[in-house]
């Protein structure tokens, strides 16, 4: 087993063992906040600045990510644990257990991602890379 | 309807680009997270609700028996960094 997997599995073992949620405020504004359902985990979104303002060279985005996604998708599925990803309260992504993917599994090549909504994941994403351009123009 | 459908195969390929871009890891966008969350000069408030953990069993140091235990946590931490000038002139 490689390590990703093993840490996934690790941090899957983890929240399966967590209840509640956790609301993450930066200077009084929500950018975040996670709820942990048993075998479902809800990222919800708010400000999608918390993901891309670091100052290095080696800083991504979410969609950067999404390749990982697959394989992250697919050990939560054998978990029996879903991670749904959210902006602003609507669904964007879900992944692992309860994903129905139907176009999506043409462009992810995976049945353990489903798209929500292609709208909430194209903004998701330009909410990040404008976060960084901001960024990389004031540094 | 075709151009409903084109609509909707003109998305899922763009999403299907950057589902196949390449690098990045996980890892790194929980480290812009941590970064972001640990900043300097920032306020970062936890707002716990019904935030329970289960401790399973364990076998502690001499195979001494450990008992389960229910966390639970409820409220809310802040976190306030502050960036301060160390200066080797002042003594």
């Amino acid at each position: 087993m490689d390590p990703e997997t093993r840490t996934v599995n690790t941090l899957a073992e983890i929240l399966k063992s967590v209840q509640g949620k956790i609301i993450i405020d930066v200077q009084d504004k929500q950018v975040l906040s996670v709820s942990l359902e048993g075998n479902r985990v809800v990222l919800d979104v708010s400000d999608a600045s918390i993901f891309g303002t670091a100052e290095s060279d080696s800083s991504i985005g979410l969609f950067d990510g999404l390749k990982t996604a697959k394989k992250l998708g697919e050990t939560l599925n054998s978990k029996g644990m879903t991670l749904s990803i959210l902006r602003k309260g609507k669904k964007a992504l879900s992944l692992g257990r309860d994903a129905k993917p139907t176009l999506s599994t043409l462009v992810t090549r995976t049945d353990d991602i489903q798209v929500d909504s292609v709208r909430q994941v194209t903004k998701l994403g330009k909410d990040v890379k404008k976060h960084r351009k901001r960024t990389k123009k004031s540094s | 309807m075709e151009n409903l459908r084109n609509e909707a195969s003109e998305a899922a390929n763009y999403v299907g680009k950057k589902v196949e871009e390449s690098g990045s890891q996980w890892a790194d966008i929980l480290k812009e997270v941590v970064d972001k969350l640990t900043g300097k000069n920032m306020e970062v408030t936890y707002n716990f609700q019904n935030f329970e953990i289960d401790i399973p069993k364990a076998t502690g140091p001499e195979g001494k028996e450990l008992g389960s235990a229910k966390w639970r946590l409820d409220g809310k931490f802040t976190l306030t960094t502050q960036l301060s000038n160390k200066s080797p002139n002042i003594e």
